[in-house]
């Protein structure tokens, strides 16, 4: 660490210093990668992870108030790849972000734009920075366009894991949803899907829906239990505003199941899947032992990440390019058309690019690393301060900290601090205490 | 000089058909005004008249004081005078009189030469009863005022009640005759059900247009007696109200019965025993007039270094100090009878507030302060006051005069425990209740309520009467379509809401009014609210057995919409959180986080201060 002054007389910690306390977090994941732990001794490397939007589908699902489009035809494919990678390219290069651990492509329907979309980020990839090898490259899929043939040539063009939204085996709530395939197209996608990709496929599945009754969750769940692979996620569907959903809820239409019911169907499914082998990692996230999403994992534990595409947020420290470095968080345009034009004009779609201090990640980082059964380990907390943990949690003696501890919400033990089972289900209600408590007090 | 040499100077240079005029009347006011000295002494008992004037809220009480003072030229009739006794915001807002003013006119009469007339205002709520019978016993008559459409009201039986005891000539007047809708012979009959008046002693008048207020000075002059006091006597005056001025300190409003009080002698409180010398003494009339000294029957202010308004006790005696007088009769201190918690909405304000509530409390010494604190709300007080208006208004004038945000809490009362050892417990807040098997009885306050409703309301208002644990005492037809109904109540349940169940029970046609009953022996409970377990002060409440259950589950059911439950927060857990959706789950937990500094914990359960409010207020 260097502590040099700037120009205006202002200390500053010289980018060296985040380069040294990145690579703690760098060794740290590299425990669980054995693989990449030769590479975590190069000092000037940097890990991080990349997210890739693809905004469109063939329908729109009446939940979903992601960033998506409908697909049309006079949507230019290649030009879209062309962008991507263009973006990807001058991000990188602002980036300190040198190798990726893992691509995830997200969407809208990442499966419909087809291998070339994996070929062409994949190529920039290895290109212009590092793949680590084994990397996971996890491809979002609709059982619609997750053909068997299809998943065969998105294998060969290098995606590993596969990430198919089934969402419900119910007909009726499929249509109500606006699904574009059936139970039975789900459940035979899942099968072709687990085929190509054995041990790698992830389930989508959402519960909560409109008019859904607990017996019937049940039920369902047992089916789904019984055709998944190593990975299932596991949502509750939200009435987000703006949604058709909101609309017909709103107007009556359609009634959402109560908070009490929708709490058992979620204590019920944690304790199905836990019975049939997959173990909750995170608070929506089960899997076989070993087969965790990684991708997912480095979001949760504060990993840097480049998105690209439209709607994509980033979180990396920049590069250094005059003395010191920040730490930033962009948002792209929303829009395809807006956020392609301007990639072209200046080189990436970035609308909003802000300035993360180390307060408002560690903020975050809590907020994450909590929702996850790994907890806020020490390796995380050292990133952000030099008092130990446990230590920091004893001397401030924080009267809401030490009840939710007593209560037995929140476990502390010598590896860090962790949320317990019954912490998990209230966890956003315990958050803004647990937050206020260990972040600093004066956020900027 | 002296306004009676003025005026006979006047006399001789003047015709008298001209001298009647207002414009000389005028000119005599204004005279008077600016010579800023007036010399009242030789005008004598039987030139006196002291006068007040009690209504029904809106019937046009204040309006019907500014015409008469208009047309004994104290106040300008050209500029549009609007009820200019009523000095504070609140009260013109209100349309309510809160603080008594005084004002002195005088009068020529036809034939029969110059009379001091005093107006002495009287607060227009028998919330103020004490400071009501404080005023009237300065006067020796009063006008009763009926509004001619609205017709007898509960206030005005209550207030016609204090003036007949008090023993005051009562002048029926009917207002408002000029409203199409007035109906002077329904109103006529009533007032003559209600009070047993001749027809031929009701005077008709328009406040508001003037008709009839010529008939009204020779009518007081004519009907009501003059001060009854001795000029000779020592020295007693009665001081019947009293308010701060920042510069001269207490100002008190006296009336002289006995003797004669002038600058610089040295006069002596009966109650406290405390001596001041007196520093100026005058007339009011919009303003102070100073005057060399007040005589017998007459009615004015003085000032006499007195620091602190709640020296000037309402009713005390004053005489000169060393000689020996007995004391007028009908001294009480004001008794609060309504309690509230006022606490400052943001804790940071309490200095802030303080300095306020001290400030207020300094102009109204009805108000009894004592400090209170609350778990969930902080640092703060419990005052007491006389009624609930009392109350609103006090509220209200912390709001608008000195822009304090404040919580006032849901009213209570104050019960009063025997305890088997024979000593009398005064029970304040829920926490002095003493435990039960230490108890002889309980009591509780008791008023004694008229409501006064049209017919077809009988029914609903003998109801909610019965279901508020009152005993009928009288049940008078006042005419054909209205009824009076009088009622000894629990104070308890009428200061909680019984006002507004009466409005919205006979849709705003029922008026209800109340007055002191004293105590009553009530099986009293305390019930505790259990937060976690365990009892949380702020909440406990206590109340009549019979309505313990209903009390407790009510709240507990404000309690439980307000309770920010943990399983009602469940939900969010399980969506999403990916890249995007970080920043998405960040916004919302910083709003949470800003949330949950408002937020107070009771026995680990939160709650806001909203909420808590929502649950204490009435």
């Amino acid at each position: 660490m260097a502590l040099v002054v700037n120009s205006r007389g202002i200390p500053v910690f010289k980018y060296l210093f985040q380069q040294e306390s990145s690579s703690v977090l760098h060794q740290w994941r590299s425990c669980s990668n054995s693989e990449s732990r030769s590479r975590s001794c190069n000092r000037l490397r940097r890990t991080g992870t990349l997210y890739v939007h693809w905004p469109y589908c063939a329908q729109l699902c009446t939940y979903c108030n992601f960033n998506k489009y409908k697909n049309t035809h006079s949507m230019d494919k290649e030009h879209m790849f062309s962008c991507l990678v263009k973006e990807f390219q001058s991000v990188l290069s602002r980036s300190s972000v040198t190798d990726f651990t893992s691509i995830y492509f997200g969407g809208g329907t990442p499966s419909l734009a087809g291998p070339g979309l994996v070929e062409a980020v994949l190529r920039a990839v290895s290109e212009h920075s590092q793949l680590e090898s084994g990397a996971e490259v996890c491809l979002e899929a609709n059982p619609s366009s997750a053909k068997l043939a299809q998943l065969r040539d998105f294998k060969l063009a290098g995606v590993t894991r596969l990430s198919l939204g089934i969402q419900s085996l119910d007909d009726t709530d499929l249509k109500l949803m606006n699904r574009d395939h059936s139970s039975e197209e789900g459940t035979r996608a899942l099968k072709d899907a687990i085929s190509i990709f054995p041990g790698s496929v992830n389930t989508d599945v959402i519960f909560g829906r409109p008019g859904q009754s607990l017996q019937k969750w049940k039920e369902e769940l047992s089916d789904v239990n019984g055709m998944v692979d190593n990975h299932v996620s596991l949502y509750q569907l939200t009435v987000e505003k703006g949604t058709p959903l909101a609309k017909s809820v709103l107007s009556g239409e359609q009634s959402m199941p109560n908070e009490d019911t929708v709490a058992d169907m979620y204590e019920h499914a944690v304790q199905s899947l836990e019975e049939a082998g997959l173990r909750r990692y995170e608070v929506s996230n089960f899997a076989k032992e070993g087969f965790e999403s990684r991708h997912n994992m480095s979001y949760w534990t504060g990993c840097d990440y480049i998105g690209i595409g439209p709607g994509a947020h980033s979180r990396y420290f920049e590069k250094a390019s005059d003395s010191y470095s920040h730490y930033i968080h962009t948002v792209n345009a929303l829009e395809p058309k807006s956020w392609a034009a301007r990639v072209l004009d200046v080189g990436d779609g970035v609308l909003l690019r802000k300035h993360l201090t180390n307060n408002r990640r560690l903020e975050e980082v809590i907020a994450t690393c909590l929702r996850t059964t790994e907890g806020l380990s020490n390796e995380i907390w050292s990133q952000f301060s030099a008092e130990p943990l446990q230590l920091k949690i004893k001397n401030m003696n924080d009267d809401k900290l030490t009840t939710l501890l007593q209560a037995k919400f929140l476990n502390l033990d010598s590896s860090g601090l962790r949320t317990t089972s019954t912490g998990l289900i209230v966890l956003d209600t315990l958050l803004p205490d647990i937050v206020s408590a260990l972040g600093n007090k004066r956020t900027t | 000089m002296d306004v009676v040499r003025f005026f006979r100077l006047l006399r001789n240079s003047v015709s008298p058909g001209y001298l009647k005029s207002h414009v000389v009347l005028q000119q005599l006011a204004t005279f008077v005004r600016r010579f800023h000295g007036v010399h009242v002494g030789s005008l004598p008992p039987e030139r006196i008249r002291n006068f007040g004037i009690i209504a029904h809220v809106d019937h046009g009480k204040s309006t019907l004081a500014d015409r008469l003072l208009e047309s004994t030229g104290v106040i300008d009739p050209n500029i549009s005078n609007q009820q200019v006794l009523d000095r504070l915001p609140v009260e013109r807002e209100r349309g309510i009189t809160v603080k008594a003013q005084t004002a002195t006119m005088f009068y020529q009469m036809q034939r029969g030469g110059m009379f001091m007339m005093n107006l002495i205002d009287t607060p227009g709520h028998v919330d103020f009863s004490y400071e009501v019978s404080r005023s009237l016993a300065a006067c020796q008559g009063v006008l009763l005022v009926v509004d001619g459409q609205q017709g007898v009201q509960a206030q005005t039986v209550a207030n016609f009640l204090l003036a007949s005891e008090a023993g005051l000539t009562v002048i029926p007047v009917i207002n408002k005759i000029d409203l199409s809708h007035a109906d002077i012979p329904k109103v006529t009959e009533q007032m003559r059900n209600a009070f047993g008046f001749n027809e031929a002693d009701i005077i008709q008048v328009s406040a508001k247009i003037g008709t009839g207020i010529p008939q009204l000075l020779p009518a007081i002059v004519e009907r009501v007696p003059s001060p009854p006091g001795i000029p000779s006597a020592s020295l007693r005056m009665l001081l019947f109200d009293s308010w701060f001025n920042h510069y001269k300190g207490v100002v008190c409003l006296v009336a002289i019965v006995d003797g004669c009080v002038s600058k610089g002698d040295v006069v002596q409180s009966a109650h406290t025993g405390l001596s001041y010398e007196v520093a100026e003494v005058g007339i009011l009339q919009t303003k102070e007039v100073k005057s060399y000294s007040l005589h017998t029957g007459q009615v004015g202010y003085m000032m006499m270094g007195m620091k602190n308004v709640k020296d000037a006790f309402i009713g005390d005696t004053f005489h000169h100090a060393g000689t020996q007088i007995t004391p007028l009769p009908g001294f009480t201190r004001a008794k609060p009878m309504v309690f509230a918690g006022v606490f400052p909405m943001d804790s940071n304000d309490f200095p802030y507030l303080r300095t306020a509530v001290d400030k207020l409390a300094l102009n109204d010494s009805s108000v009894s302060v004592y400090p209170d604190s609350s778990v969930a709300l902080g640092q703060g007080w419990r005052l007491g006051f006389l009624g609930l208006l009392h109350m609103d208004v006090f509220r209200q004038r912390l709001e608008e005069e000195y822009d304090a945000s404040v919580i006032v809490t849901s009213p209570s009362v104050s019960y009063k425990a025997i305890l088997r050892t024979g000593e009398e417990v005064v029970i304040l807040t829920p926490s002095q209740f003493p435990a039960r098997h230490t108890v002889e009885k309980y009591l509780e306050p008791v008023v004694l309520g008229t409501l006064v409703c049209p017919l077809e309301y009988l029914g609903k208002m003998l109801n909610l009467s019965e279901s508020r644990r009152g005993m009928q005492q009288e049940m008078l037809y006042l005419d054909e379509t209205r009824v009076l109904l009088k009622y000894i109540m629990p104070l308890s349940e009428v200061v909680l809401d019984f006002y507004d169940a009466v409005k919205s029970e006979s849709s705003g046609y029922a008026s209800f009014d109340y007055e002191d009953f004293g105590f009553q022996p009530a099986s009293l409970v305390k019930v505790d609210l259990l937060l976690n377990q365990n009892p949380v002060d702020a909440l406990a409440v206590v109340v009549h057995e019979d309505k313990a259950f209903a009390m407790a589950k009510t709240l507990c059911e404000k309690l439980k919409n307000v309770i920010h439950r943990v399983k009602a927060l469940r939900k969010n857990v399980t969506a999403k959180c990916y890249g995007g959706d970080i920043t998405r789950k960040m916004k919302l937990l910083r709003k949470q986080k800003e949330g949950k500094l408002r937020l107070k914990v009771i026995n680990n359960v939160e709650l806001s201060k909203e909420a808590f409010v929502r649950i204490i207020r009435k």
